[in-house]
């Protein structure tokens, strides 16, 4: 049928066989739209009733729920009194790991990339903090007397290694940040993002594993015969990078912006995530559910405004 | 890197060619420099970087050798004095290991596989076809990525205890199902696409799949080949490397997952539950009473056992990175 269209060229009868074929889209993505009505759908009303409810857990099985209104977000909002902090917290982690994680794993992903010796020795290491991602080594380690007696040799933990210990003798991040402003003439915003990276690259390193790997194998997909015309044109690597990898990779800088800023959100480290799981176990129902959507609308805006955003820039080989 | 060595052949060609020029043979010394600077630089990041990641590995490795007198004696810090395989021997037999290992191999590789190859489809689904309600579904895969399996922990748990199928299961033999302690929990998750961060891995395959050039599905469709032929023949091939990755990514995440481990399979000896149970009771030969929780011993066999549980992961790495320089290699793709 596609066959035919394509011979005879009529517009009417295409566009029925595109049709078709884009009726087809429901029969790949079935899969999971079955599974949002078989197993999501529920718990997202139960979540949303429970919101505006009193929960309480009966000791013989089952509970009872009380509508109350909107009293467990008044409360979360208005008389809470870390919550709203909490909240400002995560959003302004959110907003300044972002932009670090994103490049510094682009840029080990182009390096790990290069053909070099032990390659794959250094990209065997660079998947180990995708392996601890689910965190069951430091649960694990909760309590382990002898990484704790390890870790006291200053900064090797926190990776606030040499930058604030100015047992080396060079600089402390303090002096740091005036030599910046002196010699270089940084803007303090600049300067307090390069300090704070350095501060954190611990964090960064263990954070970023997964948007390596993706980078990784979006860099695979690339051909190398794009890069051979472009060195015959007398491209310079600098310039293979702006003008080749970088639109080619951009629709996973996408995907890796959306997962940093879901992982920022939801990760173990993060302060109201713990709070509702502690809800959740003790059986506030109602006032967990309330905070679990008050945060997850918080994000979810965060996400589509990133996300629309980044969008504008990302570039497709096909455009519809 | 590439480009430049490229530039210092073609300089040493011509060179070679015309005679040696002094400007040439200059700006030559001055590439290899160039070249030789970059590599030292990238060693030496590469090699910083990495000793950030592998220190508390390390550190559990050595651990993992000590002796009972190493870890009571204050001198000894990281080379053990009297290295042994005594807690290897102690954790692979109180565990079970290997029965572990093969269970936990099958549960991994079964979710490993099927998320893999739905969330390929699903992806595809979303890059490609222009039905309506695609904006809908897109919305809800990635909000599925937003909230945490731990926020509807008890719902989860009890649609596996009373399993039915949309009233079905209960018709026909009076009763739900229960699931726990069986593969199937997880195979369903996997197959409706609901497994941990199965949200992402669809994301992943859509963004890939746009990013790819209609052409070679059109022309497959122009020379008669139907939609899941095309799929099965073109588009998986071609993206072999982001089907390992995502195999990669729910195949280590399903071995080292406590959440679903724990739920799902309290009853079945997998590695991370031997791990989250810790060592604590353990009785040892010659001893009246168990390991206690903070004693040097139970800390020793706890990291001895999570380097256990990551090992075979970083071999499995080593062997599936190569999948990752050649995928597209293989496919044939041009330009």
């Amino acid at each position: 049928m596609i066959k035919r269209s394509a011979a005879f060229g009529k517009k009417r009868i295409s566009f029925t066989v595109t049709q078709k074929r884009d009726l087809m889209g429901w029969v790949f993505v079935s899969p999971f739209v079955l599974g949002f009505l078989l197993l999501f759908l529920g718990i997202f009303i139960d979540s949303f009733r429970f919101s505006f409810m009193e929960v309480n857990v009966l000791s013989q099985g089952g509970y009872s729920a009380k509508f109350i209104g909107f009293d467990n977000f008044h409360q979360i909002l208005r008389v809470d009194p870390n919550f709203n902090r909490q909240l400002y917290g995560a959003v302004q982690n959110m907003l300044f790991d972002i932009p670090i994680i994103v490049m510094y794993s682009l840029f080990i992903a182009v390096l790990l990339n290069q053909k070099m010796k032990g390659r794959a020795i250094f990209r065997a290491i660079f998947f180990v903090p995708v392996i601890l991602a689910t965190g069951i080594v430091d649960k694990a380690d909760l309590g382990n007397s002898i990484m704790n007696a390890y870790q006291s040799i200053p900064g090797l933990d926190t990776g606030i290694a040499e930058v604030t210990e100015s047992a080396g003798g060079m600089f402390s991040s303090l002096q740091l940040k005036r030599y910046m402003f002196q010699m270089f003439d940084f803007s303090p915003a600049l300067v307090n993002i390069t300090v704070g990276a350095a501060e954190n690259i611990y964090d960064v390193v263990s954070h970023s594993g997964v948007q390596i790997l993706i980078f990784l194998a979006g860099l695979q997909a690339i051909s190398t015969s794009i890069y051979e015309s472009a060195k015959i044109e007398g491209c310079s690597g600098w310039e293979s990078f702006w003008k080749i990898t970088f639109p080619l990779i951009s629709p996973l800088i996408l995907v890796n912006i959306i997962y940093s800023v879901i992982d920022s959100f939801t990760g173990s480290n993060n302060q109201i995530m713990d709070r509702i799981t502690a809800a959740m176990k003790l059986g506030q129902y109602g006032t967990a559910s309330a905070m679990a959507w008050i945060y997850f609308l918080v994000a979810a805006v965060f996400l589509i405004v990133i996300g629309l955003f980044v969008s504008r820039f990302v570039f497709y080989q096909n455009r519809e | 890197m590439r480009v430049v060595r490229t530039g210092a052949a073609a300089v040493a060609a011509t060179a070679a060619k015309g005679g040696l020029m002094a400007g040439r043979a200059k700006y030559l010394k001055w590439m290899y420099a160039n070249r030789l600077l970059w590599s030292v630089l990238r060693y030496l990041l590469l090699i910083g970087l990495a000793f950030l990641i592998l220190y508390p590995l390390l550190v559990k490795l050595s651990n993992s050798f000590m002796s009972r007198q190493d870890l009571i004696d204050g001198t000894v810090r990281f080379i053990p004095r009297q290295a042994t395989w005594f807690n290897y021997e102690t954790v692979i037999e109180y565990t079970s290991f290997f029965q572990g290992l093969a269970n936990t191999f099958g549960i991994s590789f079964m979710s490993g596989a099927l998320q893999m190859l739905v969330c390929t489809m699903v992806g595809y689904g979303l890059a490609r076809f222009n039905f309506k309600g695609k904006g809908i579904v897109f919305t809800l895969v990635v909000l599925t990525i937003l909230i945490p399996p731990q926020t509807y922990m008890i719902s989860l748990y009890m649609k596996f205890s009373f399993f039915d199928l949309f009233g079905l299961i209960s018709a026909v033999t009076g009763g739900t199902v229960r699931l726990m302690d069986s593969v199937w929990p997880m195979a369903v998750l996997s197959i409706i696409g609901f497994g941990f961060k199965n949200g992402l891995y669809i994301l992943i395959m859509r963004q890939y799949f746009k990013g790819i050039p209609k052409e070679l599905e059109e022309a497959a469709y122009v020379d008669g080949s139907g939609l899941f032929r095309t799929f099965g023949r073109i588009i998986l091939p071609i993206s072999f490397s982001m089907m390992v990755t995502i195999f990669l990514f729910s195949f280590s995440w399903q071995w080292t997952d406590s959440f679903y481990s724990s739920m799902f399979f309290s009853q079945v000896k997998l590695l991370s539950n031997s791990l989250m149970t810790g060592f604590e009771g353990l009785m040892l030969e010659g001893a009246t009473v168990g390991l206690k929780n903070g004693q040097p011993l139970t800390a020793t066999l706890t990291n001895t056992m999570s380097l256990l549980v990551i090992a075979p992961l970083i071999l499995l790495y080593l062997f599936a990175q190569k999948s990752l320089v050649e995928g597209i290699e293989h496919s044939g793709i041009v330009g």
